[in-house]
């Protein structure tokens, strides 16, 4: 299937300006406007929705009349990654908050770690992206930030540093032992050493 | 008096910049910045991102000395690489690849890097006077400004930051507001509303500069680099003989005068810096030569030239930060990330309240370039062999700094999952093309264009005209528009894109 499209990414990048734009008015139309002295909370979200939402529809008057030749090339991987993430933020705002209730998790990252996802799925839909770095590197932030203030710095930052090392097939593993030893070192050494940061560093203590 | 006061100045930020605590931070900046410089995929925002927590723990002088250090010595670094084994270190040294590269084919890669050292050299020392000489009676009209000239003048700072982003107008001009949209995030200091916080509660402070500044820079350039794993190939060329003979020197005179005053210049613009500054100059010595096809084949004023011009923008740059406290690159939007850590807001009263930050820093960068060429040309086999070190373990060590460095700043997991999640932003918006820098400046920008815009609201009760009668606001006003319709205008789109090809 073709359809008359001269650029992807311009689309693409339409889309993400519209959805960012439209979601910002949504929102922000219920800050207050206040008077002309005293400009309120709303002038300048609604003013830069606005803004987002014209240069989105831009991109698309260019993606679809543009120069540039030939047709774009339809394809389902995209449409369905971005579904899919658009499905992971539906899930989570349906599903999960009874069940963290349930559980006393009071996750406030949540909702940062839900979005992070979903855009996740929907990057690696792209067309030539490879997902190992993107998505192991991803999960190795998210990781440590989980860890951390649990378990301490060391299992969080062992862990972390492991899942990115998952993300490239290049890693020689006896390499990477005796480099995350040294990083394990030089951290410890400048930031809970040198600059005494009040940090949990093993999970004991 | 004037001259009286220039020397009273320069003697208070001796004094701070001598301090041996100073001075030391100074040489890590330089050899951190070099460090970084010699590394291709690793840019010196990433690093000053990576760096801003632990300049937290040091004095304010202390961690504006560090970075400034690190910025200008990354201009150095990257020369290195660039002549020795045809890589751009930084963006910056791209050009510096062409003739830089072939001279050291032929043998001359001592001459390439003692012109670009001198060059350098020459071009940040009289940057630095340009610093001193412009600061205190720009910051003198600065004091004139009133609320309505800060906003217009952003807005023409915003619009600089368009003209100057590669690639596609429309996608700059979304990036910044985006950008500033993201600066919104949080309370608002007017009325105590929040915004945009989808009620979680570690984003009623606003989004820290830091994770977005990581993600954005550090885990996205990490991902981009780890998926195209391009083959390094060590071409060590031997450095033989460093001195460049006396035809050379006759030779790189004049695009080392042309490259530092150019580039004094751009630096100046808002959106200008390093990278255009180098560009530029190769494009003017290039034009102006009697033998342009000389040029790609060795000729060494395209050495001499864009490393003067890129070591001068990098450093006059500085020049509206300090006076104004409006970043006119990325860089140093993360300066003033650095200085609001430390509890300074920028703009121009920070020249009177703290003349030894000020004067400190500028003399710590003439310094700084002493301690650079000092160091590097010594040691250039030693910058050259951490080229050996394999990006998988850089990736690692990237990823371990921004983690660890974000959670030292407040001890904050939610802001490390923020870097999770601005960096898969940024690699999407890397994929798109989009470039991030507009963001940043946005950024910054945005919270402060709302300050002054409603500061001028009410001073002007409520009549917008204020921004139409000051002649200032006026004057830029006028400026960012005639700006916006020439980057429009479809011969000049044209003529851009082809300078950004070269």
């Amino acid at each position: 299937m073709q359809i008359r499209l001269k650029s992807g990414q311009d689309f693409a990048t339409g889309l993400l300006f519209l959805v960012i734009g439209i979601g910002a008015y949504y929102i922000g139309s219920t800050y207050s406007m206040g008077v002309a002295q005293r400009p309120g909370t709303g002038v300048l979200p609604r003013i830069l929705a606005w803004c987002l939402i014209g240069t989105g529809v831009l991109m698309w008057i260019k993606a679809f009349v543009g120069p540039g030749e030939g047709t774009y090339r339809f394809s389902w991987r995209p449409v369905v990654m971005v579904l899919l993430g658009v499905a992971i933020l539906v899930l989570y705002l349906t599903v999960f908050p009874p069940i963290l209730a349930a559980l006393k998790i009071q996750g406030d990252g949540s909702p940062i770690i839900a979005v992070t996802l979903a855009m996740l799925v929907a990057v690696t839909g792209m067309p030539n992206t490879p997902w190992r770095p993107l998505v192991m590197v991803t999960i190795g932030v998210i990781a440590f930030s989980l860890l951390v203030d649990t378990a301490g710095l060391i299992v969080a930052m062992v862990v972390s540093m492991t899942l990115a090392a998952l993300g490239t097939h290049e890693t020689r593993w006896r390499e990477f032992a005796a480099f995350s030893v040294l990083m394990l070192l030089i951290g410890y050494g400048l930031f809970i050493y040198a600059l005494g940061m009040p940090i949990k560093v093993l999970p004991w203590n | 008096m004037e001259l009286g006061n220039l020397f009273d100045n320069l003697a208070l930020g001796i004094s701070v910049a001598v301090s041996f605590k100073n001075l030391f931070y100074c040489l890590c900046g330089a050899i951190i910045g070099t460090a970084i410089g010699v590394l291709p995929g690793v840019g010196p925002l990433a690093t000053l991102a990576l760096l801003l927590p632990v300049t937290y723990h040091l004095s304010p002088e202390g961690a504006l000395i560090m970075l400034a250090g690190i910025y200008y010595g990354a201009q150095y670094g990257g020369s290195t690489t660039a002549v020795l084994v045809n890589l751009p270190g930084e963006s910056s040294s791209v050009v510096t690849c062409i003739d830089g590269y072939q001279m050291a084919r032929q043998g001359r890669a001592g001459p390439a890097l003692a012109i670009a050292a001198i060059a350098s050299f020459f071009a940040g020392c009289v940057a630095t006077v340009i610093i001193a000489l412009a600061a205190p009676p720009l910051t003198k009209v600065a004091q004139q400004f009133a609320a309505a000239d800060y906003f217009s003048l952003m807005v023409l700072g915003l619009v600089f930051a368009i003209v100057l982003a590669r690639g596609s107008v429309i996608k700059a001009v979304g990036m910044i507001f985006l950008g500033m949209l993201l600066g919104l995030v949080g309370t608002d200091v007017n009325t105590g509303n929040t915004r945009f916080t989808f009620g979680i509660s570690s984003l009623f402070d606003g989004i820290g500069f830091v994770p977005l500044a990581m993600g954005v820079f550090g885990i996205a350039e990490i991902v981009h680099n780890l998926t195209n794993t391009e083959r390094r190939d060590l071409v060590s060329a031997k450095v033989s003989g460093l001195m460049p003979t006396r035809a050379d020197i006759k030779q790189s005179i004049g695009p080392i005068l042309r490259g530092t005053a150019l580039g004094s210049f751009l630096g100046l613009l808002p959106g200008g810096g390093a990278v255009l500054a180098s560009f530029s100059a190769y494009t003017l010595e290039k034009k102006i030569s009697r033998t342009p096809e000389r040029f790609g084949k060795g000729a060494i004023e395209g050495v001499a030239a864009p490393e003067a011009a890129n070591n001068a923008a990098a450093q006059t740059s500085f020049i509206p930060m300090l006076t104004l406290g409006i970043p006119s690159n990325p860089v140093m939007a993360l300066m003033i990330g650095g200085m609001m850590i430390h509890g300074i807001i920028p703009g121009p009263q920070v020249m009177d309240q703290r003349p030894g930050l000020v004067w400190g820093l500028i003399v710590s960068m003439w310094l700084g370039n002493l301690m650079l060429v000092v160091l590097n040309l010594p040691l250039i086999g030693i910058w050259v062999r951490m080229l050996l070190v394999p990006y998988r373990l850089l990736a690692v060590s990237i990823l371990f700094f921004c983690c660890i460095g974000t959670y030292s700043l407040n001890n904050a997991a939610e802001e490390v999952l923020l870097i999770a999640f601005f960096g898969v932003l940024g690699y999407l918006l890397m994929r798109l093309e989009c470039e991030p820098a507009p963001l940043l400046l946005g950024f910054i920008l945005g919270p402060l264009m709302e300050v002054y815009m409603r500061r001028a609201m009410l001073l002007s009760r409520g009549d917008p005209w204020v921004f139409y009668d000051r002649w200032l606001s006026f004057t830029f006003l006028v400026m960012a528009v005639i700006l916006l319709l020439i980057v429009i205008a479809p011969n000049v789109r044209k003529k851009r894109e082809e300078a950004f090809q070269e």
